[in-house]
């Protein structure tokens, strides 16, 4: 076991003070692994993923679950699975698709709270009150590439590349400010 | 000038202290900055752009083109905002602008007895010589004297944020028509937005008598808004003006969230740009009464009859004790009776109409005011301030009546700037003898007055069609309820120009664009609206010729011979109303401009004392100064000195990272490279180049095999998205049966070059055991999964951008920081120091190596002497027209080095080679330099550069001339590679 120790993509997630903050943050650390259809594969993956996760995989812009296993659809063939290792999927989709890991390539945020959709508006160039649980998007915030999901009925998840993720807290402090921004786990 | 015993819309109870120009005022709750001047006896408010003559306030609204004021002191100071929409705050501040020394005494207004002189197009026809002249002298000058509000010159301490907004049906504007829509829209279900510019809803209903539902209009208006608070689906946004329309049913809005208040509250923005995508729109802007063309019609004192009725009725004020209303519209006849009702003396109305409805006129004359039919006015007496107007029955005779307001009513000008934004053009209209819609966008249609629909019942019945029907175009079923509404009529017959005028007419108040300025414009050929607008400045500026446009084009085309029904009007564009610039940037400005990336040695960067320099969005780490030096030159030559003597450390992880995985892998980076890929063994890397369809060099890098079905593509730093952009292209369009997938991992891996002789013993210390690194263990070009400090997975790969013995070594991104801090004390012993982006490129351009500034678009495979490398056995991208004869000539620049022959002198990127004792110009040079550098491995300045048949010109001597800096210095051209050209310092 390595006594290396790793950081996370951000720190400082300093919140802003409400006596009832209306938007809520937390940094969530799933481990994220692109599984890219191969050539004709697709049919015979959403199979073996059902059969061997459980996992409904659409190929849609959505999220699937079964237990702690999750995938959102980024493209024809093109899934993000969370909550998973290559290790772990390599095994059941070889020759299927196509794995790379991506668990320390974002910094996915979780948003909550009563004022979370008026916050991301500011920023977000989609329709979040049509979100229902599960529906997925590749987008930009600010001007910075993300995937974002409704990842439960109270929680709105978005990941940008990690190199972006201070430039996109800036962005999300100032436009949850007026609403009081709670940090659950400030690194 | 008097502020009405009762009535209005203002909270009598909350009294607004201000200030105008120094001078202390108070107001009520509810007022706007003009109201509230008008009831405190201000009539004069600015001075006019051009000739510096009096203006007082002309409208109530956002047509306001004279009443502009220099809002608030200091960061906050806002030029040129209308006063007439500038919502009262306590503690406001005002300026006039544009008068000098004072507002009462303007020396500038000289230019009102010069403007005999000053005719339309007068700046382009006397200062065209001397040409120079012009940016330096004329248009400062010109500027100073013709100028609206100052701008604050320092940041502007409040934010500005944007947001989104999605709905079925958003209606603009929340008059009489703009309710009803929004009302039939809401009771319906379907999601709606309903914005308006002004502070209260109800738009005319507010300035207006009439009942609505037997209760007073504005009454009913509070209802309503009432009642569309009350649903869920429903979303108001006051003190919101629908901006812009755009494109696939999008819209944008400014929000004035703080404009009402001193200062901004915590956190709140001053103003907020809304970006609103609806499936119908309904555009109930209303209209804009129009001026009429006659001597003297800017005095203050002359405003619009409509304004009038608001300032009465809304505001409780009246504008003047004593008022004539001069009007072509049945509507101007309602401002006179409303006038009578709040007890104003009526002095006289005229109507150049020979007849006019009995009831209207009855009305006036037992108020005791003189008519006069068939007549108009034909000047204005007064100084700062009217004093009568001079009317003429016949247009010979005159007579002189007393007053000091004139309200004008020349008829009504529906609001469709918005319409024409996707480039739709109105239609002109006989019954109103206005434009109103003809084709409109897709999604978008217009309601009530905005559509030339003038009495109220009608008005509201067609905003409850439009919200009806567009409605059911989303796929609701509406009802259609109308209330009784009282009677109103809108008889009216346009007067453009009076026969007569004494003195200035003007049909653009804030141009100062008069009637004869017209007839200069015709002679000359500019008669058509877009021409008028640009010779004359026509409906330019902050209000567009809302109130005068239409009649100086009216004007224009009768002088030209024109019927009205063959004008067309200027198209408008967004934004319909002025936007400030930082409601547009909102919270990207300074260091927000674009979003930042960070690699995960950034902050062991910046504790090391690493100054930064920007490589796209990237911060990298430009250079890490020690106490005691003296400049960036000597810290980054005793950088690049350290590589090469011991060993360096450098953070390479913004370089481009690309899985490419699947069967035909090997076969697609084929296809994508000059040189071939399929046959690198695994656990091999190999440097390869791309081209780009044309033929010239796309981007380079290094691509290893990891196993026999994934390559890892590296790219440079600043191609990388361009890049996979490329690949994703070629593979889903030109070459889709390939089995291959691709994904960025750039983010995945924080990756670290480690360079110089010592590397490998510092690399031993932190990989795990049983993971051979030496040189035969791990030759060069060697590339390898591991794991490091027991356990952590890595990818080492012995590739070298310096010439010297090193290895890039690629670790998950949140192990960066650890890994990063992990080689520095693995490396202590060995005299480990890191270096950034000046070191590495002082490295590579000792070894010859191509980099942005030689991958320049202009530059081929062979031009870089990477010729060899083009593969013969098979096709790639850029194959065919790198064959072109003008690429494969062998008369092209190539890339040469340079060494300057007084090994003192510094060389200079950008400088031209020249033969010496040939004359220095264009046709002469024969290629440029591209890089250079102080090398310190040889002790004076280097260089590369692109030079015509270069590596044939080996020991040549030429001028390399840099005019930009006037420096001119002798070179030997040379081999590009000044370093170790037999490659053996990176083989041990």
């Amino acid at each position: 076991m390595s006594d290396l120790r790793p950081q996370p993509a951000i720190s400082g997630m300093t919140p802003v003070s409400a006596a009832q903050p209306g938007v809520h943050v937390r940094l969530i650390e799933p481990g994220m692994v692109s599984v890219l259809a191969r050539k004709a594969k697709t049919p015979e993956l959403i199979a073996k993923a059902k059969a061997d996760f459980g996992l409904a995989l659409a190929d849609a812009p959505v999220q699937s679950r079964a237990g702690t296993v999750a995938a959102l659809g980024l493209g024809p063939g093109r899934w993000l699975f969370l909550g998973a290792s290559p290790e772990r999927l390599a095994p059941y989709f070889t020759g299927l698709a196509s794995l790379s890991d991506h668990s320390d390539g974002y910094a996915v945020f979780e948003i909550s709270g009563p004022e979370a959709r008026r916050a991301l508006a500011k920023g977000v160039p989609l329709d979040l009150e049509m979100f229902q649980d599960g529906d997925a998007a590749v987008t930009s915030v600010a001007h910075i590439g993300a995937i974002l999901w409704k990842s439960s009925p109270e929680r709105f998840a978005i990941a940008v590349f990690c190199s972006y993720a201070a430039s996109f807290w800036h962005w999300l402090q100032a436009s949850a400010a007026q609403f009081g921004l709670d940090v659950e786990n400030a690194p | 000038m008097i502020r009405l015993a009762r009535g209005g819309l203002i909270d009598r109870s909350r009294k607004i202290a201000f200030r105008f120009d120094g001078k202390a005022f108070e107001g009520f709750a509810g007022d706007t900055l003009a109201s509230a001047l008008l009831a405190g006896g201000e009539t004069l408010l600015g001075r006019s752009f051009k000739y510096h003559r009096p203006r007082g306030i002309f409208s109530a609204g956002a047509d306001e083109p004279n009443a502009l004021v220099e809002l608030r002191r200091g960061a906050r100071r806002e030029p040129n905002t209308r006063a007439t929409t500038t919502e009262l705050f306590e503690g406001l501040e005002a300026q006039s602008q544009n008068r000098f020394p004072s507002l009462s005494f303007d020396l500038l207004s000289v230019n009102n007895l010069l403007s005999p002189f000053l005719p339309a197009g007068f700046y382009y026809k006397s200062f065209m010589w001397p040409a120079s002249w012009w940016e330096k002298i004329y248009e400062p000058a010109i500027r100073r004297a013709a100028g609206l509000g100052r701008a604050s010159g320092v940041p502007d301490p409040d934010t500005y944020e944007k947001s989104h907004a999605f709905c079925d049906i958003l209606v603009a504007g929340a008059g009489p028509a703009g309710l009803m829509a929004a009302l039939t829209a809401a009771r319906s279900g379907a999601r709606v937005i309903l914005c308006d510019e002004d502070f209260a809803f109800g738009g005319r209903l507010l300035s207006e008598r009439f009942t609505i539902a037997g209760q007073a209009g504005a009454d009913w208006a509070r209802a309503a808004e009432e009642e569309l608070r009350g649903y869920l689906n429903v979303t108001l946004l006051p003190r919101t003006s629908l901006v812009s329309v755009y494109d696939g049913n999008s819209y944008a809005a400014l929000e004035r969230v703080s404009d009402h208040l001193a200062v901004p509250p915590l956190h709140q923005p001053r103003q907020r740009l809304w970006k609103i995508v609806a499936k119908r729109a309904v555009i109930a802007a209303g209209a804009h009464e129009r001026l009429i063309a006659f001597g003297g019609n800017d005095r203050p004192g002359v405003m619009q009859a409509s304004a009038i009725r608001t300032y009465v009725n809304r505001f409780g004020v009246s504008p003047g004790t004593c008022v004539g209303i001069f009007t072509t519209t049945d509507n101007g006849w309602r401002s006179a009776a409303d006038l009578v009702a709040a007890g104003v003396r009526l002095a006289a109305v005229i109507d150049p109409r020979g007849h006019v409805s009995p009831g209207l006129v009855a009305e006036a004359e037992q108020a005791g005011a003189r008519i006069f039919l068939g007549a108009e006015v034909v000047g204005t007496y007064g100084g700062k301030r009217l004093s009568g107007v001079e009317v003429s029955t016949d247009g010979v005779n005159s007579i002189a009546v007393k007053c000091d307001v004139l309200g004008v009513s020349g008829g009504f000008n529906p609001a469709l700037g918005l319409c024409s934004h996707l480039g739709h053009r109105p239609q002109w209209s006989e019954n109103i003898f206005a434009f109103v819609p003809d084709r409109l966008p897709p999604g978008l249609d217009v309601a009530g007055a905005a559509r030339g629909i003038f009495p109220l019942g009608a008005c509201m019945a067609d905003g409850a069609r439009a919200g009806f029907e567009a409605a059911r175009a989303v796929g609701r079923n509406g009802d259609i309820f109308l209330p009784a509404v009282s009677d109103d009529s809108s008889g009216q017959k346009p007067l453009w120009r009076t026969r007569r005028v004494r003195g200035k007419a003007f049909v653009d108040l804030q141009n100062d664009v008069t009637d004869r300025d017209l007839v200069v414009a015709v002679r000359e050929g500019f008669g058509n609206a877009e021409h008028l607008k640009r010779y004359t400045t026509l409906g330019m500026a902050t209000d567009q010729g809302k109130t005068g446009a239409l009649t100086g084009q009216a004007i224009a085309a009768s002088l030209s011979g024109q019927p009205l029904a063959a004008l067309s009007p200027p198209i408008a564009r967004p934004p319909a109303v002025p936007v400030a610039i930082g409601a547009y940037a909102g919270l990207h400005r300074g260091r927000d401009f674009r979003p930042t990336r960070l690699t995960a040695s950034h902050a062991w960067a910046s504790e090391n004392g690493a100054s930064f320099v920007e490589a796209g969005q990237w911060l990298r780490a430009q250079w890490f100064a020690r106490p005691g030096e003296k400049d960036w030159l000597e810290i980054v030559s005793r950088e690049a000195a350290h590589v090469r003597a011991a060993v360096g450390l450098c953070d390479v992880s913004t370089l481009g990272k690309i899985d490419i995985q699947g069967p035909d892998a090997g076969a697609f980076l084929d296809r994508i490279y000059i040189n071939t890929f399929s046959t690198l063994p695994v656990g091999k890397a190999r440097y390869g180049v791309m081209l780009r369809e044309d033929g010239f060099v796309m981007d380079d890098g290094t691509t290893s095999r990891l196993a026999q079905d994934h390559y890892f593509l590296t790219t440079t730093t600043a191609n990388a998205a361009k890049v996979m952009q490329h690949l994703e292209f070629c593979h889903q369009i030109l070459w889709p049966e390939l089995d291959v997938q691709m994904i960025s991992v750039t983010e995945q891996w924080a990756q670290y070059a480690v360079a110089g002789p010592r590397a490998r013993q510092v690399l031993e210390k932190v990989i795990d055991p049983g993971f051979d690194i030496s040189n035969t263990g791990f030759a060069f070009l060697a590339a390898a999964n591991l794991t490091i400090a027991g356990g952590v997975a890595a990818r080492l790969l012995r590739i070298s951008f310096s010439g010297e013995l090193a290895y890039e070594l690629a670790v998950p991104a949140r192990y960066g920081d650890a890994v990063i801090r992990l080689l520095m004390r693995a490396g202590a012993e060995f005299g480990i120091a890191p270096y950034g982006t000046e070191a590495l490129s002082v490295l590579r351009i000792e070894k010859g190596h191509a980099a942005g500034n030689e991958l320049n678009g202009q530059t081929t495979a062979r031009d870089l002497g990477l010729g060899r490398m083009m593969s013969t056995k098979k096709d790639y991208i850029g194959r065919v027209l790198a064959g072109r004869p003008a690429l494969s000539d062998p008369g092209r620049p190539a890339l040469t080095g340079f060494i300057p022959l007084d090994r003192k002198k510094r060389l200079r990127a950008g400088a031209l080679f020249i033969i010496p004792g040939v004359e220095a110009i264009p046709a002469q040079v024969q290629g440029h330099m591209t890089s250079v550098c102080f090398s310190p491995a040889l002790g004076h300045w280097i260089g590369l550069g692109l030079l015509a048949r270069g590596p044939a010109r080996l020991g040549e001597r030429l001028r390399a001339y840099d005019p930009l800096r006037g420096e001119d210095v002798m070179v030997e051209v040379a081999a590009p590679v000044f370093v170790d050209p037999e490659g053996a310092r990176l083989h041990v």
